[in-house]
């Protein structure tokens, strides 16, 4: 029985390492490739798109009054102290 | 301890980035993080897959004897179970997550487990075995 939780362990720590160093190489690729300049395609553009738009980095143009009052609100509230 | 290392770490990083740059070079769009949940499925695949061999080692009879059968149909359902988790990442959380380091870490250490659950259960046989003969 303690063979075996030595084993299972071992196995959750050796996942995580090896997740998280394969995770990094992922990221290093992913971020090679951004910038390195290359011009994407419409597809690829629109695809960055719609992915940001899900991930709340681009606001929608309906949106954008209420966005600029929030922040608005938020920038004099922090100036006001 | 160094095989210790090589064998849980070393080894499986090795295979690990090789799939990755397998995934990349593969693939006529630009990378992005679906690499790594292709690799993560990658992994739980070669998992299942190696878990046939399970039933037919002599070492594993060995060390279960008439339970092997259960043992092996176990791993194969907890890979099964890691294999899910890793798709249902892919489904709903991934497309709409800010974080995809983080759980691109989850997927692949899930996919990892399914092979590591395996190569475990042949470990653990192998050391009762092992310990059968020394006591002897």
């Amino acid at each position: 029985m303690a063979e075996f939780l030595k084993l299972t362990v071992l196995s959750l720590l050796a996942a995580a390492f090896v997740g998280t160093g394969l995770g990094f190489l992922v990221k290093l690729i992913v971020d090679h490739d951004a910038s390195s300049g290359r011009v994407e395609s419409l597809e690829e553009a629109v695809n960055r798109s719609l992915r940001e738009l899900h991930e709340g980095k681009i606001i929608p143009i309906a949106n954008l009054p209420d966005e600029i009052a929030r922040r608005r609100k938020s920038t004099t509230t922090r100036s006001n102290g | 301890m160094w095989w210790v290392l090589l064998g849980h770490i070393g080894i499986p990083f090795l295979f690990g980035a090789a799939f990755i740059f397998f995934t990349t070079a593969a693939s006529k769009r630009r990378p992005t993080w679906g690499i790594a949940l292709e690799a993560a499925l990658t992994f739980s695949i070669l998992g299942i897959g190696a878990t046939g061999s399970i039933f037919e080692n002599e070492m594993i009879n060995k060390a279960f004897q008439v339970h092997s059968a259960v043992v092996g149909i176990a791993v194969v359902g907890i890979n099964f179970l890691l294999t899910s988790f890793i798709i249902l990442i892919r489904r709903y959380v991934f497309d709409t997550t800010s974080r995809k380091l983080l759980w691109s870490i989850v997927s692949l250490a899930l996919g990892f487990l399914a092979i590591l659950v395996t190569s475990e259960v042949f470990a653990y046989a192998y050391y009762s075995a092992t310990e059968t003969m020394l006591t002897r």
